[in-house]
């Protein structure tokens, strides 16, 4: 059964691309050879690769996108149209912009806080864990690594609670590249942060963006992400790579509409006891976008807690998957850990595949994981319409009650409140940023 | 008049291409008007619930022949909506329960999409908090519950009083109640045809089914029709109700076979 | 009361019960695997030559294949070569009825504690319950009782190499129609290598009049068993079929792979229960059982329903997902699992369900409890197709895990392609609960039988699911497999 699977063009044009990449400052060369040798070996995922198994890739990365070494500038009034159209302005945040895989200095916005260190890449000296591919890596990780350009780099400082919230705005534009980005996260000891990302744009292109974020002791992480780019051209690679140590918390909520296919990888280890991780995302897809998550909660240390809500509604030709996985680590007493995955069917030939995983090496535990699949309630919509309401609007308040309880714990009210009402003006096609 | 009924025939419209459509309709004549309460009774299996699920426009249901007029106009074309909107409302034997909605909003929606459906402006929202406050208080029923989700973990009697207080605040023309007394235990019923009773007036029509008496004596009817297999069988007064718990189903669907 | 049984047996029954060996004189194929041990399989079974050459494609195909690696076991590689493919008991010809049976193997049989309660019909017994045994010895079907009687309904119930003697046109429609020779590693091995194994037709209309059970041992040393299984139900009939196994203590690994085929056809309702008892091996993991086998039920006509019922208690390794293809519309697969593990041992078992009819409808409730250092996966696949409208899934996977170094594992995998169907699926997995362990052991229950019954409560909904004759011993076999996994 074993048939070689040909390279993709992508595969190739990112191997030819790399020489002209490690040429790069002395900081970044190491890790950016030892992370392209590991991609040599691996290559990019295959339809057999069990954790992409839904993922379609093959058939997405089409073309050649090659890296995009010199940014692309981008029109005035696109940029403005896209930094004020985003779901994320009902935040009240420093706003660090990047375009093409730089940072735009004169379209960001920081505002000072003590104890709040906000850079971007550029040629500050790099923290070694900005490298580090732990918890867990993969093909698409290895790229962004050999290939980022930049990236924001946060650090809190130990008891500092910050109230300004940071607002990343990756945009990315244009056709036939790939742009990479990668930020590091590090919240100290006893501090907390509020860290917004938006994936904004549009194109034919590959957009890869990973987010490092180490959640030190009693510390607090919210991060809350929303993929609005335009079209369904873009291709993009989200990760998230979290390490949350004792009695910390970290909270990431996520809403994905745009581009033609995002694949989250969400990894998260627990370096010490007692802390608690929620990561909740909604997807709303239409056409023929492609959403794929892979998720991997690593229950590595005893009594932590943590909370998975996957929501995916799918209208037309549209695909949604889910690869989750619990770990409890041998020992790992007092784990409580919970998982939903769960799929809404709008569309005739929309399709759902989830696979919810437990792996659990340690008796003292209490995990659960549910996943259903499904259409709107007959029920619940002839209710609603027998009661006047139409039935385009019953089903979209259906669905937006569906993907609710996603953005329920976010504190700030006003992004909440945000990305709710989007959630119910989805369905009527009043979706697009 | 209200709503007239004629000839009418009805079959359930089996899912996917399995199976016979099964008819329960069999030729139902009806006529309501304004200011009038009308009863029907019948044993389970008679089609009363369906008949009240096809005026409401439920989908699975199919109108085989006949026709109904509500306002002198054919209520068979319209969506269920649109049924909604010209003042036909179906208090229903298990409210649907909503989980994600939150009572309140699902409510101003309702109000508002209705009155839009008419060409009317929406209301705003103090207003209609004024509203809501005002009816709900009428009927005993704290603004806590409006903030749950719709129907999600109410009781039986809970559902059903939220039912009559969708009717107070969408004043509807024609109220067709679909068991209102089921599963309620006496006092819980009290409330409900209180609240029911408190709607009546010369403008609007009540179409109450139900399978037992008792909720006449509460909600009292001007005409009873009793209906089996599809069919009314007989008509009349307050009285028939009476009789015929007396004497039981038995006696009048053999007379009328 | 059945809970008494269950601990009064627990404290009878220290070790593997049925790790004994029976001194049977015996015909061996030699050691190993090529084309001649096939063409020497099929000439001592005296198969036409169609037969022939459907084992040698498959022979074929699996020398061109690899072993599956995806399952959550671990072992050392199998050496193919080194393994008896053929071992008969020697008999001058196939017994008539048990008199002629080889006393020594009766004995065994009465070892094991088969329910052959058709002995004391024999003998005369008013009121027995009727079951018909077929027994399978290493690799070939040594018993098959109340033959007459099926005939008379018109079943067929014989060892399908009988079966290919007898019925070839029915074997040859069928043998091979859900599982092909090439569907995996372990299903091409045993195409081409197959001894024997049970024969079940059961006609139009016809509501099989007592419950069909075979009872498989493994005895030879470093003896594959592989047994093939083929069962048809014609339109609008009924069969429940019990199969049981057991194989001696042995320090090496023994290899069982078998595959098992059902077909229903229109109306045709299936009940396959199995207790799968084979030797699990040591608390080092030495000697055990390799079960790597396939199960699959087509329910090929409209209305059809399969439920399959399995306790795996045994077994150093366990690998198998007994499956539906729900094809006919209105059809109904069902799958109710135990699986437990203690020691060494490793499970690797749930279901596929695929739904490609309307209206079809499955419901998979499995419950793994993990003991010892033993691992325990429930695998599952739930497949709803576009055209599927209608359909219906419930899964409930719960896990039970006893003391703080086994492993537990849930992989449902779960595919929707239509807007018309619903899919729930719930897994929780917990530790026993320690408050109800309490509450027995104040009452005076010593703690290894207070995790039995505990146990038996949490697997009760999958008992209750199996034919009345094997409720009692399964609860006997949970208390026996947990032995030694507290304190």
């Amino acid at each position: 059964m074993t048939r070689p699977i040909r390279k993709l063009p992508a595969e190739e044009a990112w191997r030819e691309a790399f020489a002209a990449f490690h040429a790069a400052p002395e900081w970044l060369r190491a890790a950016r050879e030892e992370a392209f040798a590991r991609f040599e070996k691996t290559g990019l995922p295959t339809p057999r690769t069990e954790n992409w198994r839904w993922s379609e890739i093959h058939r997405h990365l089409n073309a050649p996108y090659p890296p995009l070494a010199q940014p692309e500038t981008v029109d005035e009034a696109v940029l403005k149209q896209l930094m004020e159209g985003h779901l994320l302005t009902a935040a009240d945040a420093s706003v660090l912009v990047f375009v093409n895989g730089r940072v735009s200095l004169e379209h960001s916005r920081l505002m000072e806080e003590d104890g709040v260190e906000i850079v971007p890449l550029a040629d500050v000296p790099l923290p070694p864990e900005w490298a580090d591919l732990s918890p867990a890596n993969d093909a698409i990780d290895l790229l962004n690594l050999a290939y980022a350009t930049d990236g924001a780099l946060v650090r809190v400082r130990a008891g500092v609670e910050a109230s300004i919230p940071l607002l990343v705005l990756n945009i990315s534009t244009g056709d036939g590249h790939s742009v990479a980005l990668r930020h590091f996260v590090r919240v100290e000891e006893g501090a907390s942060f509020t860290f917004y990302e938006a994936q904004l744009g549009g194109g034919d292109h590959v957009a890869n963006v990973s987010t490092r974020a180490i959640v030190h002791e009693n510390a607090a992480l919210t991060r809350v992400q929303v993929n609005q780019k335009k079209d369904e051209g873009t291709i993009h690679f989200g990760r998230l790579g979290a390490e949350v140590h004792a009695h910390s918390r970290l909270h990431d909520t996520a809403l994905l509409t745009g581009g033609r296919y995002h694949r989250q990888n969400t990894y998260v280890d627990f370096a010490g006891e007692h802390a608690e991780i929620v990561t909740n995302s909604a997807y709303l897809l239409r056409s023929r976008q492609h959403a794929d998550t892979r998720l991997r909660v690593n229950h590595a240390k005893a009594h932590c807690t943590s909370r998975e809500i996957f929501k995916c509604v799918m209208d037309d030709h549209a695909r949604g998957a889910f690869q989750g996985l619990i770990h409890v680590a041998p020992g790992a007493s007092g784990t409580d850990g919970r998982m939903g995955a769960h799929g809404l069917l709008l569309g005739e030939a929309a399709e759902f595949d989830s696979k919810p995983e437990l792996e659990i090496f340690h008796d003292d535990v209490a995990c659960a994981h549910g996943s259903t699949v499904g259409a709107l309630d007959e029920e619940q919509l002839f209710y609603l319409r027998a009661r006047g309401v139409t039935a385009r609007r019953a089903r979209a308040m259906l669905v937006a009650a569906y993907v609710g309880e996603v953005f329920d714990d976010i504190a700030d009210e006003r992004v909440r409140q945000a990305l709710t009402d989007y959630a119910e003006r989805w369905l009527a096609g009043e979706g697009a940023a | 008049m209200l709503l007239e009924v004629k000839d009418l025939r009805a079959v359930v419209r089996p899912e996917e291409d399995e199976g016979e459509a099964k008819e329960i309709i069999k030729g139902l004549s009806l006529s309501l008007d304004r200011g009038e309460v009308h009863a029907i009774m019948g044993p389970n299996g008679s089609g009363k619930s369906t008949l009240s699920h096809v005026l409401a426009g439920k989908p699975g249901y199919e109108v085989t022949d006949g026709e109904v007029l509500f306002d002198g106009e054919n209520l068979l074309e319209l969506e269920p909506e649109e049924r909604a909107a010209k003042g036909l409302f179906l208090a229903m034997q298990y409210p649907v329960e909503i989980p994600g909605v939150p009572y309140m909003q699902f409510l101003k929606v309702a109000l508002n999409s209705q009155r839009k459906l008419r060409g009317e402006d929406e209301l705003s929202t103090p207003d209609f908090m004024r509203l809501v406050r005002e009816k709900a208080q009428a009927l005993g029923i704290s603004m806590d519950m409006l903030k749950r989700p719709v129907n999600v973990g109410f009781s039986g009697g809970e559902k059903k009083r939220m039912e009559v207080l969708q009717m107070a605040v969408l004043e509807p023309k024609l109220c067709v109640l679909d068991e209102i007394d089921s599963g309620l235990d006496i006092d819980a019923l009290k409330v409900v045809a209180e609240g029911v009773n408190a709607l009546r007036g010369p403008r609007r029509g009540f179409l109450v089914i139900t399978h037992y008496q008792r909720l006449l004596d509460y909600i009292e009817p001007d005409h009873v029709h009793i209906m089996a297999n599809g069919r009314i069988i007989r008509s009349g007064g307050p009285e028939l109700a009476h009789e015929l718990e007396r004497e039981g189903y038995a006696a009048f669907v053999e007379d009328a076979a | 009361m059945a809970d008494q049984d269950t601990i009064r047996q627990v404290e009878e029954l220290k070790k593997y019960k049925y790790g004994f060996e029976t001194e049977i004189e015996t015909e061996k194929a030699p050691k190993g695997l090529n084309e001649d041990i096939i063409r020497f399989i099929s000439a001592k079974k005296g198969e036409p030559e169609w037969m022939l050459e459907w084992r040698l494609e498959a022979y074929r195909q699996w020398l061109k294949m690899e072993e599956p690696r995806w399952a959550k076991v671990r072992y050392e590689p199998i050496d193919y070569q080194d393994l008896y493919y053929y071992a008969a008991p020697k008999q001058q010809k196939k017994p008539k009825s048990l008199d002629e049976v080889d006393p020594r193997l009766l004995e065994t049989y009465e070892k094991l504690g088969i329910p052959l309660k058709e002995q004391m019909v024999l003998a005369g017994v008013e009121g027995a319950p009727k079951v018909a045994v077929d027994a399978v010895f290493d690799s070939v079907s040594v018993a098959t009782t109340f033959r007459e009687e099926l005939e008379k309904a018109g079943v067929i119930f014989c060892p399908i190499s009988e079966a290919i003697q007898k019925y070839p046109d029915l074997v040859r429609k069928y043998l091979g129609s859900v599982v092909p020779p090439g569907d995996n590693f372990f299903a091409a091995l045993n195409s081409a290598v197959f001894t024997d194994g049970s024969f079940v037709y059961v006609p139009k209309g016809v509501r099989c009049p007592m419950e069909l059970s075979t009872y498989f041992r493994i005895n030879e040393k470093k003896t594959g068993q592989f047994e093939r299984t083929l069962i048809i139900v014609d339109e609008g009939g009924y069969v429940s079929y019990l199969e049981g196994c057991t194989a001696p203590a042995r320090s090496e690994h023994q290899l069982h792979a078998a595959v098992v085929e059902l077909i229903a056809e229109k109306d045709a309702e299936i009940k396959y229960s199995t207790v799968q008892n084979w030797y699990p091996g040591d608390e080092e993991g030495r000697g055990g059982v390799y079960n790597f086998v396939t199960k699959r039920a087509d329910c090929r006509g409209d209305n059809s329903k399969v439920s399959w019922t399995q306790v795996e208690t045994g077994s150093a390794i366990t690998w198998k997902y007994p499956s539906c293809l729900l094809r006919g519309d209105n059809s109904v697969g069902e799958f109710y699992s135990i699986a437990i593990s203690n020691n060494a041992q490793q499970v690797d078992s749930g279901t596929k369900m695929v739904h490609l009819g309307k209206n079809t409808k499955s419901r998979i409730i499995s419950k793994g409890i993990s003991a010892g250092k033993s691992q325990n996966t429930y695998r599952g696949l739930v497949s709803i197709h576009r055209k599927a409208h209608g359909a219906r899934n419930f899964t409930q996977c719960d896990s039970l895990l006893i003391g703080g170094e086994c492993g537990a594992h849930t992989v449902p995998y779960i595919q929707a392609k239509t807007p018309h169907a619903k899919v729930e699926h719930e897994a929780t997995t917990s530790k026993i609960a320690e408050d109800q362990l309490f509450y027995l052991r104040a009452r005076g229950i010593p703690e290894e039988e207070a995790v039995a019954l505990i146990v038996n409560g949490f697997v009760r909904e999958v008992i209750q699911k199996l034919p009345m004759e094997f409720m009692a011993e399964t609860q006997r076999l949970i208390g026996i497999s947990l032995e030694g996994s507290v304190g």
